[in-house]
């Protein structure tokens, strides 16, 4: 497998070997945004930021604001924590040392004892290998020394296996970088480790981690070399350097502390090295920026600190192209009074606009004794703009949409407004023509974008609408205002048209207010509805209409008629008092005043069921009074037809 | 005393898992670097309790699901160029994901990977053509590599939703990559950011044939689909949009306004926590409904009685739910059609309140409150119950116009009582007759 990566690795080397460049550098305004990271850092209540924070600000010569509330920081936090972890005391002792001016006494005699009995230990499979590098450096920090460094390194042997993560291969390299050449042995297991290396883009190296991994390996393996001199079979190749590099500066946005300490850390350590000097060739304008009035091309080397470099270099142009056509070559630039920025004067053979691919190399001077990399065959984008182009036969006006009448149209100057307003209405047609000519050449030119905006004056909605090139590199814009009205809303009324012209190649994009316009779109279709905005919209609000109760005659008609229906009932008792009734035969027998209250109450009943009696009730109670009705009925009856009988 | 231990940790084990259960977030990247790019909205999601799983977007070990059950709620796609996912992950699986309720956030850009390009045809999203780049002439950033595709597009041209984008400001967002197309007429698609109106999408390097892929505020830059369900999809055509870079640096907008930090940070962080469903959630707390001067709910209503409809809505905000306030809350009295619609009384601390009198239609009628807002998640709540038609005894009982038969009955009783008196007892004078 590693085998196989490998051979990926070093054959996309080979593949992109003329092509790899640094193309970008850590810029002042890199390096104030990596300092307002770093200096949130001093902030934290987490000590190891503290250290990333103070060492990095060190790596950036910048001044640590209130040292001695650092300092404070650091002796209060050992003092409080109860059991000292090693990665605690080191990131402590280490920002102890970066400081330097620090006033007072960290107290850890006890973790230096821990340390020394690690060292010790007979079993050292549960030591870390980082708690390893991180004893050492304690030692180092306070100015002591491992006891037996043979015995150290014998540890460090035994630890270090082919199967180690990353991480552990790093700090076991920082730690036999750090004691000396004795450390010579572990020099193959480099190329193991750098075989473990990701390829992303085939432009960029990082290691399984991240910036942190990737710069702790890096730095240590610079550092191991050092330290155990291994000159000519330095392990790290040329193109792999520019394709760390590409990493590391592709990560300078990078948001922590850690991240920061580490991203200057590698860049220093790949800017300030035996072995070789990656370079950075960037043009100090994006793209060129060049135009019929800056015709100079500036491209600026330094290496990846944005630092000046030890040599003054001879730069040449070896190919520039427009579309795939050879335009100059082995042109020379010229250095300039700023060290690092090199100018190319750009006028020949005529500076037609486009994108010029150039590649570009640059050779040192002077003899150096570090080789440069990334000076070669440096590609490079350069762009050539128009300052400012004209537009001329500007036409516009409206024609019916039957055609059968011409189009009245009205000729316009570049800067200038129609000073009627146009009308037009869903029956006919929008016509603008125009054509675009460079100022200087005063050749037709094609652009990217030429678009005609109506915008309407009350609600501000703006259509666009495209202008066509025609095979005499004439533009037009010709729209059917009824087949548009969609675009439009079908909002009638009065709307400004301006003419948008822009392209890359071009400085300045031309708006350009040109006309007024008053457009009228039929009616029937305006109350289209927007189902989008009605989803979102409380809805209209509905209220049950109830039936209407049947009328009523007036109150005065009802009372006429329950007089008029209780007349009869009168009319009975006042004939009846003429006539002289009587019930002087009444017997005061017990059948008779049943018979008559049974009656009576039978349409008692009968009332109070319409008032509030059930059916089943009523039922009940009548069928109990009908039987007594019944029986004294009957009795009183047979007693009265007995008494008529005597 | 050891099985008391096991079922301590099972039960705890589990309730742990509940918890985390809505934040379990896989992310899918390009390559690890994009990890650490976009560090500060990762960082951001992590502060809010998510947990994150990165993975690269064609690991063979990608899963979803397992026996029909989800192990992650939502679903970040930051691997714009993936051609194909890895593992068991296809659009039919994503897709399966979005229907059963996860959220789904996924990047494009100038040249997106066909798999992209399908999900978010399949979430209603045309993906403009492949190379192709949003392009403004008139608003770049002075930053742009020359080719005018790092675009400054103004706040103004966002979604007006406080929910999704946060409080409007004046910061322009950065933006460089691909645009999308959606049916304007779509209800469920909402157009979060569109481009200026002298925006267009094309391949920068080629002259311009014809303008098919769209120009102005047609273009969507990043749009979401709320579906039924309310699981959310959002689509940004650009990576950069949500990188630390676009949030960390300075705009200067070619016509010389500068802008000291670029409005990314707020918007991006708002969107993506409005995807992963931590802003714009509603929900009913509670519904109840009774018979005006009563407080729990009839069996039955009976035509034209006055019945008050009482809901409660709740938000979800900084991690917790609090009461939601707003007027525009309507409820519906439906049996087939709404009989009412009406605009529930706000009363203060979530409590909504609307009085009214049931129809004179008697059937099996519900309670509906449909709320859809741009930004929150949409409210469908019906509760059912029967209207019945009077009772024989509750009907009108003393009409004054039925006076004269009332009357008419009672008298004619009244007339039998007494004629059966006087018929039965009647003593004929003979004095006198004689």
């Amino acid at each position: 497998m590693k085998v196989v990566f490998l051979f990926f690795v070093t054959t996309g080397c080979l593949c992109l070997s003329s092509s790899l460049s640094v193309d970008t550098y850590l810029t002042s305004r890199d390096k104030d945004q990596l300092k307002n990271v770093l200096l949130t850092g001093l902030e934290s209540e987490n000590l190891s930021d503290v250290f990333y924070a103070v060492s990095g600000l060190q790596q950036l010569n910048q001044q640590i604001p209130d040292v001695q509330a650092v300092c404070n920081k650091l002796v209060k936090y050992v003092g409080k924590a109860k059991s000292l972890s090693l990665d605690f005391v080191y990131f402590s002792t280490s920002a102890w040392k970066t400081i330097a001016t620090c006033t007072g006494k960290l107290v850890v005699d006890e973790s230096v004892q821990e340390i020394y009995a690690m060292l010790e230990k007979k079993d050292i499979r549960d030591v870390h290998m980082s708690d390893l590098y991180f004893g050492v450096s304690i030692l180092s920090n306070l100015n002591l020394k491992p006891k037996d460094i043979t015995k150290l390194i014998n540890i460090i042997k035994r630890k270090m296996k082919p199967d180690d993560t990353i991480t552990d291969f790093g700090y076991s390299i920082h730690l036999l970088a750090s004691l000396g050449p004795d450390g010579r042995f572990a020099f193959n297991r480099l190329s193991d480790a750098i075989m473990q290396v990701d390829q992303v883009d085939r432009k960029f190296l990082q290691f399984e981690g991240g910036l942190s991994v990737t710069a702790l390996v890096l730095t240590g393996v610079y550092k191991f070399c050092d330290a155990v001199q291994c000159n000519t079979s330095f392990p790290i190749q040329n193109d792999q350097a520019l394709m760390f590099s590409n990493y590391l500066l592709s990560r300078k946005s990078v948001q922590t502390p850690k991240g920061a300490y580490f991203l200057l850390n590698a860049l220093k350590t790949l800017s300030n090295n035996k072995y070789h000097l990656p370079i950075a060739a960037t043009l100090v304008k994006p793209m060129g920026d060049l135009d019929d009035t800056q015709k100079i091309l500036s491209v600026r080397f330094t290496n990846l600190l944005g630092e000046p470099l030890p040599t003054s270099l001879s730069v040449g142009v070896e190919s520039a192209m427009l579309n795939n056509k050879v335009v100059m070559s082995k042109n020379k630039f010229k250095s300039t009074a700023d060290k690092t920025v090199y100018e190319l004067e750009f006028n020949e053979p005529d500076l037609s606009i486009g994108i010029y691919s150039i590649v570009i190399s640059a050779t040192p001077l002077e003899k150096v004794k570090i080789p440069l990399l990334g000076n070669t065959a440096i590609p490079l984008e350069v762009k050539v703009s128009a300052s400012s182009v004209n537009i001329v036969d500007f036409k516009v006006g409206t024609t019916d949409n039957d055609q059968q009448t011409g189009p009245s149209l009205q000729t316009l100057k570049y800067g200038e407004k129609l000073s009627t307003k146009l009308k037009a209405d869903h029956m006919q047609r929008i016509i603008v023509r125009f054509a675009i000519k460079d100022h200087q050449v005063k050749k037709h030119v094609q652009v990217h974008q030429a678009f005609v905006r109506f915008t309407n004056t009350k609600t501000g909605s703006q259509s666009v609408f495209v202008a066509e090139l025609d095979s005499q590199n004439n533009y037009k814009l010709d729209m059917d205002l009824g087949v548009k009205s969609v675009s439009f809303k079908h909002a009638s009324g009065l709307y400004s048209m301006d003419l948008i012209i822009g392209d890359s190649l071009l400085k300045k994009p031309i708006v350009w207010h040109f006309s007024d316009i008053k457009l009228k779109f039929s009616e029937v279709e305006s109350d289209v509805s927007e189902s989008f905005a009605d989803f979102y919209k409380p809805k209209k609000l509905i209220s049950h209409t109830f039936r209407e109760p049947e009328p009523r005659p007036p109150h005065i008609v009802s009372l006429l008629f329950t007089i008029l229906s209780l007349a009869p009932l009168l009319v009975l008792f006042v004939l009846w008092a003429r006539l002289g009734v009587n019930i002087k035969n009444f017997p005061f027998n017990l059948s008779a005043i049943g018979f008559h209250s049974a009656l009576a109450s039978i349409f008692i009943l009968f009332g109070m069921f319409w008032v509030y009696l059930d059916m089943f009730i009523t039922l009940k109670y009548l069928f109990l009074l009908g039987i007594s009705t019944f029986l004294f009925g009957n009795r009183l009856l047979s007693y009265i037809a007995r008494r008529r009988n005597k | 005393m050891l099985i008391k231990y096991y079922l301590c940790s099972i039960l705890t084990l589990s309730l742990a898992a509940f918890a985390n259960a809505s934040k379990e977030t896989l992310v899918l990247l390009n390559n690890l670097v994009i990890k650490e790019t976009h560090s500060i909205l990762f960082n951001t999601l992590k502060e809010r309790g998510y947990h994150l799983t990165f993975k690269s977007a064609d690991d063979p070990t990608l899963v979803l699901s397992k026996y029909g059950k989800y192990f992650y709620e939502n679903l970040i796609i930051f691997a714009p160029t993936v051609q194909e996912f890895g593992g068991s992950l296809s659009i039919e699986t994503i897709t399966q994901f979005i229907d059963d309720g996860g959220n789904v956030l996924f990047t494009g850009g100038v040249s997106t990977g066909s798999a992209l390009r399908e999900l978010a045809a399949e979430c209603g999203f045309e993906v403009t053509e492949e190379n192709s780049s949003l392009i403004d002439h008139l608003n770049f950033d002075a930053s742009d590599s020359g080719k005018h595709t790092l675009v400054v597009t103004s706040s103004s041209n966002l979604i007006k939703s406080e929910e999704i984008v946060g409080k409007s400001n004046e910061k322009p967002l950065l933006y460089e990559g691909t645009t999308v197309i959606t049916d304007p007429k779509n209800p469920l698609v909402l157009p979060i950011l569109h481009a200026e109106s002298t925006a267009y999408s094309y391949k920068p390097d080629l002259p311009v044939k014809d303008y098919s892929l769209g120009t102005g505020k047609d273009l969507l830059l990043i749009a979401a689909l709320q579906a039924r369900n309310n699981a959310r999809v959002v689509f940004s055509g650009s990576l950069y949009f949500f990188s630390d870079v676009a949030f960390r640096t300075s705009v200067q907008k070619v016509d010389g306004k500068t802008y000291n930090i670029s409005g990314n940070q707020e918007v991006a962080s708002n969107i993506v926590l409005w995807t992963l469903k931590d802003r714009g959630m509603i929900r009913v707390k509670s519904v109840n409904h009774h018979k005006v001067g009563e407080s729990s709910p009839p069996p039955s209503y009976t035509i034209m009685d006055m019945a008050v409809f009482l809901i409660e809505l709740e938000r979800w905000e900084n991690g917790k739910w609090i009461p939601h306030d707003a007027n525009d809350v309507q409820v519906e009295f439906v049996r087939i059609d709404p009989f009412w619609r009406g605009n529930l009384n706000n009363m203060k601390n979530g409590n909504y309140e609307f009085t009214f009198k049931i129809p004179d239609t008697y059937g099996v009628y519900q309670f509906k409150v449909e709320y859809n807002r741009i930004g929150f998640t949409a409210i469908r709540s019906s509760t059912m119950v029967s209207v019945i038609p009077l009772e024989h005894t509750q009907y009108e009982r003393f009409i004054l116009s039925a006076y004269p038969y009332y009357s008419s009955a009672f008298s004619m009783m009244f007339g039998v009582f007494i004629f059966s008196f006087v018929f039965l007892h009647y003593r004929e004078d003979k004095a006198k007759g004689e």
